[in-house]
């Protein structure tokens, strides 16, 4: 039984989750992530894992299908029917110099145990955040507070720069600023820009995939990914890779695997799932 | 006559000018605008010059005068019609139109983000119909000069059927119209005044708790994602669009289907099928994509052997039936005759009875009593079999059905039958004879009904089965002057054959368990 400590809706769509499992917070390292099952029967779904205290860890989790909604409707004191972690690589960390990271989505707040680690290894560490709306940002201070420089950029142009990381990572480049690496995480759609623009810079990069996975112990290969044109498993050698070498398309499209089972599955779930039972039945708003 | 932008249109009495423009093919952009609903005036989109008149005024709610001189386009309206939009979009979560990689982002995005709050079009399930995106590319929208406000509502989901985001809500007051105006409900209202309007219920108690019918006809009218059925949403476009007639009751509803993936995904009201004044009811827009994609569906024609039931391919199953047939006297056999069988299988069953001289043909639940009375040994029934240990003299049961109705534990034969949307054929409705449209596959196995009947037929040498296709069958009905007949279900039955919509249906369950004290349950 793994219980859930703290859960809140830190912006529309991403959940703070704070879960106790002494376990994972007494092993997990930057660049890991967990696994969690909201019941029996739901999907398995890789976290990362952001933060550790004491006897518990934190994630965000972002609401996107069937699986995640099961969990973020699930209350303070719910538990989760399991969580498997640490699992995958820890993130390649080391002196680099002057680091650049790039967070969206869930991203923002997976980013920060990078952006802390590098820190405190005497990196200098620039971090850019984007998301579509200024309402949509989260976990700003927290952020800053590890990193030496820091922006923001929003599609909407409500809050920072207009457009996206990549747009604040070319401006900075062109200024003349100078990254011994950088690191990404968001959706593949980000990373795959933001590698893009590191690219003929000759910038090491990192991006941390987020691939449908199963086990995440490399038994299944549901996840796996072109490196280079080797496979590779994102559970067991990832998550981070070589962004500048991912098959980007055929990633997507193994994302895209399922896109029937994920809409059908919004058919029967409420059935399945007593967290979602709950919201739908009028019980709670 | 009366002139729109330089050319002579014919006048017509009584309609306003956004009416006669569409007639005659001039596009005015318009968000509150619907062809079933009273002009309302909302959205303002509309705005037009009439010759003489100070300002601007409104195509939908102005009525046409002989004679009006009328500019729908020019540099001013443009202009205007600009302002109104980016004021519209300033409250709606609208950060992808403005997006500058837009384009690039759907080209490689495979699939819209199912994500439970909208916050941009790529997470939003009406981004492929979205009323908001026609009009933006119309104006070629790319950017707003006004600062953007998200309300920060909360999301809805607290009801069967749909999900609610008002924070996409533009006011168009569809919704609220088409509840009052067509469905004569008037469960959606504006709540609230000024700055804090919002549609809702009122004292914004979840739907379940007032009268609503939960016919759907807001979310279909709803230009924007703010309404969705939750277990309609995400498909994008679909494949194709079928249209078929309801069999769950006599009412005779059309609807249109979205077919994706070879599953229904999608139903509406046929917008083709103009005599529908209302809506169709719950079971029709919300729950048959649920319950006949179910994944418990009968796939395989099953035989008893050992006591147990295994798969076998259809000859063996057909052969097996024939079998049953030839060793009882035909005064013991019996037929039950479900009420959601399309024209042609009901007149085959007659066919094969009349051949095979079985008199006892059953046709309601009152007439199983028979069962008793007549010492029946073996029933053919094609609506499962409730109360199976009341009925002592039955030997051998064959089960013709969608699911695994009652009885389908003690039957020596299985045989999975299609459901209504997977065949063709014709029924007889409350508004006469209608069509029945093949709209998807059926699962594995499954076979129409009268293609059953018609392979038992074969087997115990009957002539007069060999059908290829139900015309033929309707062209032999026709010719023994044969009708089919209303079957007497009534629009609030809660079945579809010999099973239970809510066993088969989550949301439709909690509707009818929280509504069990009122009299009518929608």
């Amino acid at each position: 039984m793994y219980e859930i400590v703290e859960k809140y809706e830190e912006v529309p769509n991403v959940h703070r989750l704070v879960v106790r499992e002494p376990n994972i917070a007494a092993k997990a390292q930057p660049g890991q992530f967990a696994i969690l099952m909201a019941d029996e029967q739901s999907e398995r779904v890789p976290i990362s894992i952001v933060d550790t205290k004491d006897d518990t860890f934190t994630m965000f989790i972002l609401e996107l299908g069937i699986s995640s909604a099961k969990i973020v409707n699930m209350k303070e004191g719910d538990t989760l029917e399991a969580v498997t972690g640490p699992l995958g690589m820890p993130a390649d960390l080391g002196k680099y110099g002057r680091v650049v990271l790039g967070g969206g989505c869930y991203g923002i707040g997976a980013i920060y145990p990078l952006a802390r680690a590098l820190k405190e290894l005497g990196n200098e560490v620039v971090t850019i955040i984007e998301a579509r709306s200024d309402y949509l940002l989260y976990f700003q201070e927290e952020l800053k507070a590890v990193s030496d420089e820091f922006f923001v950029a929003t599609s909407d142009g409500t809050e920072g720069t207009n457009g996206h990381v990549q747009d604040v990572l070319v401006k900075l480049i062109r200024d003349g600023e100078r990254f011994d690496h950088a690191k990404f995480i968001g959706c593949t759609y980000m990373m795959m820009n933001c590698s893009h623009i590191t690219s003929p810079y000759r910038i090491p990069t990192k991006v941390a995939l987020n691939t449908i996975m199963l086990d995440g112990t490399g038994m299944c290969g549901c996840c796996r990914v072109s490196v280079e044109g080797e496979t590779k498993f994102a559970c067991v050698d990832g998550p981070e890779f070589d962004g500048h070498h991912v098959d980007w398309d055929e990633l997507m499209k193994r994302k895209s695997s399922y896109l029937m089972e994920e809409m059908l599955a919004y058919q029967t779930a409420p059935h399945t799932c007593k967290a979602l039972e709950k919201a739908y039945s009028g019980d709670s708003k | 006559m009366l002139v729109i932008n330089g050319n002579q249109v014919p006048y017509e009495e009584g309609k306003t000018i956004l009416e006669i423009a569409r007639e005659n093919d001039i596009y005015i952009p318009t968000l509150c605008a619907h062809e079933r609903l009273p002009s309302f005036g909302a959205c303002r989109m509309c705005m037009v010059k009439v010759h003489g008149n100070k300002g601007f005024m409104n195509a939908c709610t102005t009525k046409v005068k002989d004679g009006m001189v009328v500019t729908t386009e020019s540099l001013e309206i443009k202009r205007l019609r600009r302002s109104i939009f980016e004021l519209i979009l300033s409250e709606h979560p609208s950060s992808c139109m403005m997006c500058a990689q837009a384009e690039h982002c759907d080209k490689f995005n495979s699939g819209i983000m199912k994500a439970g709050v909208i916050t941009g079009c790529n997470t939003c399930p009406n981004k492929e119909t979205c009323e908001l995106r026609k009009i933006s590319d119309a104006l070629n929208f790319k950017t707003i000069r006004f600062p953007m406000f998200y309300k920060h509502l909360p999301i809805e989901r607290n009801d069967p059927f749909f999900d609610r985001d008002y924070n996409l809500c533009i006011h168009c007051g569809r919704c609220v119209r088409v509840c009052q105006d067509v469905e004569g409900a008037s469960i959606l209202v504006f709540t609230h005044r000024g700055h804090d309007t919002k549609v809702g219920t009122s004292f914004e108690k979840p739907h379940i708790e007032t009268d609503c019918k939960f016919c759907g006809q807001c979310v279909d009218v709803c230009p924007t994602g703010a309404l969705s059925a939750r277990n309609q949403k995400w498909y994008e476009t679909p494949d194709e669009q079928v249209s078929t007639t309801c069999l769950l009751c006599d009412k005779g509803c059309r609807f249109q289907i979205d077919v994706k993936w070879g599953r229904m995904v999608g139903m509406r009201p046929d917008p083709e099928y103009k005599t529908l004044e209302t809506g169709i009811c719950v079971k029709g827009r919300f729950c048959l994509p649920v319950l006949l994609n179910n994944m418990d569906r009968l796939r395989f024609p099953r035989i008893r052997r050992n006591f147990k039931l295994y798969p076998t391919n259809w000859d063996e199953a057909a052969a097996k039936v024939a079998e049953i047939f030839e060793n009882y006297p035909p005064s013991k056999i019996a037929l039950y005759i479900s009420p959601f069988l399309i024209d042609e299988a009901d007149y085959l069953f007659t066919k094969i009875a009349s051949d095979l001289e079985i008199t006892n043909i059953f046709r309601s639940k009152e007439d199983l009593t028979n069962i008793n009375k007549k010492g029946i040994k073996v029933l053919y029934t094609t609506e499962g079999l409730p109360n199976l240990d009341k009925y002592k003299s039955l030997e051998k049961i064959i089960l013709q059905e969608v699911f695994s109705a009652d009885g389908h534990d003690f039957a020596d034969v299985i045989l999975p039958a299609a459901a209504f949307t997977e065949e063709t054929g014709t029924i007889t409705t409350n508004h006469g004879i209608m069509t029945v449209e093949k709209v998807v596959k059926a699962p594995d196995l499954a076979l129409e009904d009268w293609k059953i009947v018609a392979k038992i037929a074969q087997e115990l040498d009957l002539s007069g089965f060999k059908f290829i296709e139900t015309s033929e069958i309707q062209g032999e009905m026709k010719r023994l002057g044969i009708k089919g007949k209303t079957r007497g279900v009534e629009e609030h039955y809660l079945k579809y054959r010999g099973t239970a919509i809510a066993d088969k249906v989550p949301d439709f369950k909690i509707l009818i368990e929280a509504r069990k004290e009122r009299d009518k349950l929608w």
